[in-house]
């Protein structure tokens, strides 16, 4: 070997070694003839110019080695065009990768933005960290009553805590705040009606602050001041404090509303300041609505005449539980002693009340207020924790589905990929390639997620604002934000899983083994039989599991609850809710409006029947009381109705008479009962003639009616009197029912006009269908029924495909094994079960780890189903037969392709 | 000039003018008609004062890339004006490449022209 047939090998190796594939197929050959050339003519001369020559030649193919690299003609653009070229090709491949990423990702970014709002983000305000809710515990039992109070389950001791205190057991609580230590008290207010000049009166939310509630829970002001001590005063001027969502709605940003007045509940305020577009209230609504408007606590009487306890004044009262309360504590002051401090006076307060106290004195402990109220609803967070586990799940799903899909298509580019490893390409170029290829659908699914999370973020919050806060509330959505970094996290999950998912394969086919597979091919042996892929789809098919069922549950839920016999006709009914106390009539005067009332709305063109109910039916919302009855004590519910109730709700007079027109204040007070009710108290002894007495008021029974549901569809018909609202002002006024053939848009302009006719400020906050609030009732289980049918339903959707892919890629594999038991007599049914056998037992495997896991997780949910048990045998086998049928489904296809292949052809396949 | 298809358009040459100095060696060395590899590196070489870093290997990679580009086309080693050589790889210039040399040199002729008439020293 001559020196330069040397040099020319260490030269072919050296360009071997460096450059790319590309390069070399094009040019080797070329470039080791020029090479020579160049090198016999630096040989022959002296020992620098040879090594001169040969560190240009480093330097050259150094030089060409990383311009190929990044160079836009070999190197990352050129596979990066190379895979989207791939991918476009093959477009369904591609479409179910995105788009079961898109979902993914999706569902979870929107999911937890509500998750983030609701149990995770911070109240907007100075040092949320300090804020702490006082909540107290006594043992024993209580003769009190409260407004808005909520319960909590200390996690820590097990100890039911109250959030609610006396105004004197707040006051004296208050006072034992250490120095440093802000303590607060206030109250939410469900509906305020809030009226500005001339314009119709609007029902808010509010809240009612004493003089410290600023400064604790200190959030910024847009314009004016805070409420402060000296407006906290009996006697003092009305005053009150807007939110900025308020103030830009209702009063277009005007600044100059400070020092205005408006018309809240009627009373004549001042209005003082703004509170900063930020700041949302404690509660970031859904539970409680959010405060819009804020007045001094010490006013509750002028705002609400009707708040009047048994025992005296609102402020006096020890058995009235209406004021909440909220401390600030700073860094450095132990809680503990804080707690300590504020318990003392407690007992003290409660002894008058307590009956069966274990003698221990009551206790104090500080919940943390850095996320405001919602993180004493222990309910709202096992429902996100639920709707966090279905989303993770299609996640979860989306990824088994991207991997097993990847493997499908690894498996089928097989050949390719061992000619490439043949002619050249190294294990780092077919790896980087791959890598590639699931970096862009990782890439494609995230735009999609973020696309389908901000398409979908005003319903989709909405509809999970209703299904989780309490429903009757829930009228103002949630306000939540798409988070960028929440779709990132979520984006680069799926971007971690599609690298992890696209490795395996990548290393696998690129390998040694990958490049002997191709000799394997070509003379005809078996390619692999593709287990990891249908262990995946097994795997897909026991995690959908739980989400099928969990629809099933819930479709029949929801279709048990429509079939619930309500006992009257909720179609045609409209109805909204007057209080006459709040326009400041006296109660004596309050039965003649409501009878001006009664025969103005008749006169409305389109209304059939007009009437009162205290309660609305299917509001959730009752009155019970305990009456004596033949001198015995019983419990019964009751609702306050008008005339021509039976006319109006749709219901059936069974004896007697109901309240009628003519049961004014001055009548002897009457009653009708329902079925259930004098069957209950009765027996089988006429009602007729009876008498009720509830405390020191005897009601005589008149008629009986029909049995309704009062309440809600799951509760049982409740014993229910139905005593006349023309005797009785109800807790609050009473309902205006009316029925009419006219849809509520046609009614509701006119029904405004005739009660502001009779008269001009009395606030019709709402005016509502009986069919809505039906269907509010049911909001949660029909959001959980929806939203489990969807995901439920995609996922199936992707196990379906995966199933579809890998017996397709079985039926490629196995068309010479096709062949050949066709050749040897095998006929069309032998083939199809051949290949429904694989199918079925994917499925089966799939149910068989699924079944236990549904069954597992299903009582989660068991507190919002209804007339289905959570474990109900019948769902299980629905559902089972639902996703068998699924899969012999998605297995259809290609086992008909393999039924129809010619023995002849197939045989020739290899 | 082998290619027979139609004359390019003055779009197509205007995208390639000015050209890349590299690019314009190998279109010169290459205009009085094809070459082999170790031709075009030694007249591109003979232009520069440090020859050896215009190796082989940047030599075949813009050789490909002015292929793609339409530049130059790869003969099989007919030659014109000499025996063929089978076992030989030619590079010649296209419709294109000539056309994209003429324009560049005009190009380079008017701005030599300017330089003179503006003083600059020339040799």
């Amino acid at each position: 070997m001559t020196t330069n047939q040397a040099a020319v090998r260490r030269y072919q190796r050296m360009i071997r070694a460096v450059l790319p594939a590309g390069l070399l197929l094009d040019s080797e050959a070329e470039m080791l003839e020029t090479f020579a050339a160049t090198h016999a003519r630096a040989s022959r001369r002296s020992f620098l110019a040879r090594a001169v020559f040969w560190a240009g030649i480093v330097i050259d193919l150094a030089i060409t080695a990383v311009s190929e690299r990044i160079g836009h003609q070999g190197g990352l653009a050129m596979d990066l065009k190379h895979v989207v070229r791939g991918l476009a090709a093959s477009r369904s491949y591609t479409v179910v990768a995105v788009l079961s990423l898109a979902v993914g990702i999706g569902a979870n970014s929107s999911v937890f933005s509500v998750i983030r709002v609701l149990l995770l983000d911070p109240v907007h305000v100075r040092n949320p960290h300090e804020l702490a809710l006082p909540y107290w515990y006594q043992a024993g039992n209580f003769r009190i009553s409260s407004m808005n109070s909520s319960g909590f389950k200390d996690p820590a001791t097990g100890l039911q805590l109250a959030s609610n205190y006396s105004y004197p057991m707040y006051q004296s609580v208050r006072s034992m705040a250490p120095e440093g230590v802000h303590v607060a008290g206030f109250n939410y207010l469900r509906e305020v009606s809030v009226q500005v000049g001339d314009q119709p009166a609007t029902a808010v939310g509010g809240l009612l602050t004493d003089g410290n509630y600023f400064e604790t829970v200190a959030p910024r002001m847009a314009l004016g001041r805070a409420i402060a001590s000296d407006d906290d005063q009996e006697g003092a001027e009305p005053v009150a404090v807007l939110s900025h969502r308020l103030w830009t709605r209702a009063l277009g940003g005007d600044a100059s509303i400070i020092n205005r007045t408006i018309r809240v509940n009627s009373v004549i305020t001042r209005v003082i300041g703004v509170t900063a577009a930020e700041f949302r209230g404690l509660s970031k609504g859904g539970f409680f609505p959010e405060t819009d408007i804020s007045m001094p606590l010490k006013q509750a009487p002028i705002y609400y005449p009707r708040w009047v306890p048994a025992d005296g004044n609102l402020l006096g009262s020890e058995r009235l539980f209406w004021v909440r309360m909220i401390a600030r504590v700073p860094e450095g002051v132990s809680r503990q002693l804080v707690a300590e401090r504020l318990a003392q006076p407690i007992t003290g307060h409660l002894l008058p009340v307590l009956t069966n106290s274990d003698g221990k004195s009551a206790s104090v402990s500080l919940i943390d207020g850095t996320r405001g109220l919602e993180q004493t609803r222990s309910e709202t967070k096992r429902l996100l924790y639920i709707l966090m586990g279905v989303v993770g799940v299609v996640l979860t799903i989306a990824c088994i589905n991207l991997a097993g899909l990847m493997l499908a298509r690894g498996a089928a580019r097989q050949r390719e990929l061992a000619l490439r490893r043949a002619l050249g390409a190294g294990r780092a170029r077919l790896i980087r390639v791959l890598v590639l290829e699931a970096v862009v659908l990782a890439v494609a699914g995230g735009l999609g997620g973020l696309l389908l999370t901000w398409v979908s973020r005003a319903g989709l919050t909405t509809l999970l604002t209703a299904g989780i806060g309490s429903a009757p509330l829930s009228t103002q959505p949630l306000q939540v934000t798409v988070d960028l970094r929440l779709v990132l996290a979520t984006f680069s999950l799926s971007l971690v899983a599609a690298l992890v998912f696209s490795l395996i394969p990548a290393w696998r086919l690129s390998g040694e083994k990958g490049a002997s597979d191709l000799r394997q091919q070509v003379v005809g042996s078996r390619s692999p039989r593709l287990l990891a892929g249908r262990l995946l789809v097994a795997l897909q098919i026991a995690v959908t599991m739980p989400l099928v069922v969990g629809a099933v549950l819930f479709l029949r839920t929801v279709s048990q609850l429509g079939r619930v016999d309500l006992g009257f006709d909720p179609q045609g009914i409209v109805y909204f809710k007057v209080d006459p106390a709040v326009v400041g009539l006296p109660e004596p005067k309050h039965h003649e409006l409501y009878v001006r009332l009664i025969e103005r709305i008749r006169a409305v063109p389109g209304v059939t029947s007009v009437s009162l109910i205290e309660n609305a039916l299917m509001s959730g919302t009752t009155s019970n009381n305990n009456a004596e009855v033949d001198g015995r004590t019983t419990s019964l519910f009751m609702n306050a109705v008008g005339p021509d109730f039976l006319e109006t709700m749709g219901m059936k007079l069974l004896a007697g008479r109901t309240p009628g027109l003519q049961d004014g204040p001055g009548a002897p007070a009457v009653a009708a009962i329902n079925e259930t009710a004098a069957k209950k108290e009765f027996g089988d002894r006429s009602p007729l003639g009876r008498q009720f007495k509830f405390g020191n008021r005897t009601i005589e029974v008149v008629g009986v009616v029909s049995d309704s549901r009062y309440d809600k569809q799951r509760a049982a018909v409740r014993p229910t009197v139905f005593d006349s609202a023309l005797q009785r002002p109800g807790y609050g006024g009473h309902h205006i029912v009316i029925r009419s053939a006219l849809p509520v848009e046609q009614l509701e302009e006119p029904l405004r006009r005739a009660v502001a006719e009779v008269h001009p400020y009395l606030p019709v906050p709402r005016v509502k269908t009986q069919v809505a609030q039906i269907e509010e009732s049911t909001i949660r289980e029909r959001v959980f029924a929806d939203l489990l049918t969807i995901f439920g339903g995609f996922t199936l959707l992707l196990a379906s495909i995966g199933l579809y892919g890998v017996t397709s890629y079985a039926v490629r594999r196995r068309t010479a094994e096709i062949g050949v038991r066709m050749a040897l007599g095998a006929n069309r049914r032998d083939v199809l079960w051949m290949i429904h056998r694989q199918v079925v037992v994917l499925a089966l495997i799939g149910l068989a780890a699924g079944i236990p896991i549904a069954v597992m997780v299903a009582p989660l949910v068991e507190s919002l189903l209804f007339g289905v048990a959570p474990r109900d045998v019948s769902v299980i086998i629905v559902s089972s037969v639902a996703m068998l049928v699924t899969a012999v489904a998605a297995g259809l296809l290609p086992a008909r392709r393999a039924a129809s292949l010619d023995p002849l052809r197939a045989l020739r396949t290899e | 000039m082998r290619n027979r298809s139609k004359p390019p358009s003055r779009a197509e040459i205007d995208r390639h003018v000015p050209a890349r100095p590299a690019t314009f060696a190998v279109l010169a060395a290459l205009g009085d008609g094809p070459r082999v590899g170790i031709d075009i590196l030694d007249r591109v070489n003979g232009t520069v004062r440090r020859p050896m870093l215009f190796g082989p290997g940047t030599l075949y990679r813009l050789l490909r890339e002015m292929r793609d580009a339409g530049l130059i086309s790869r003969t099989d080693g007919a030659k014109d004006d000499g025996p063929r050589d089978e076992r030989r790889v030619h590079h010649a210039l296209t419709l294109l490449g000539a056309a994209v040399l003429e324009a560049e040199t005009d190009r380079l002729h008017a701005t030599l022209k300017l330089a003179k008439a503006t003083g600059a020293r020339h040799r």
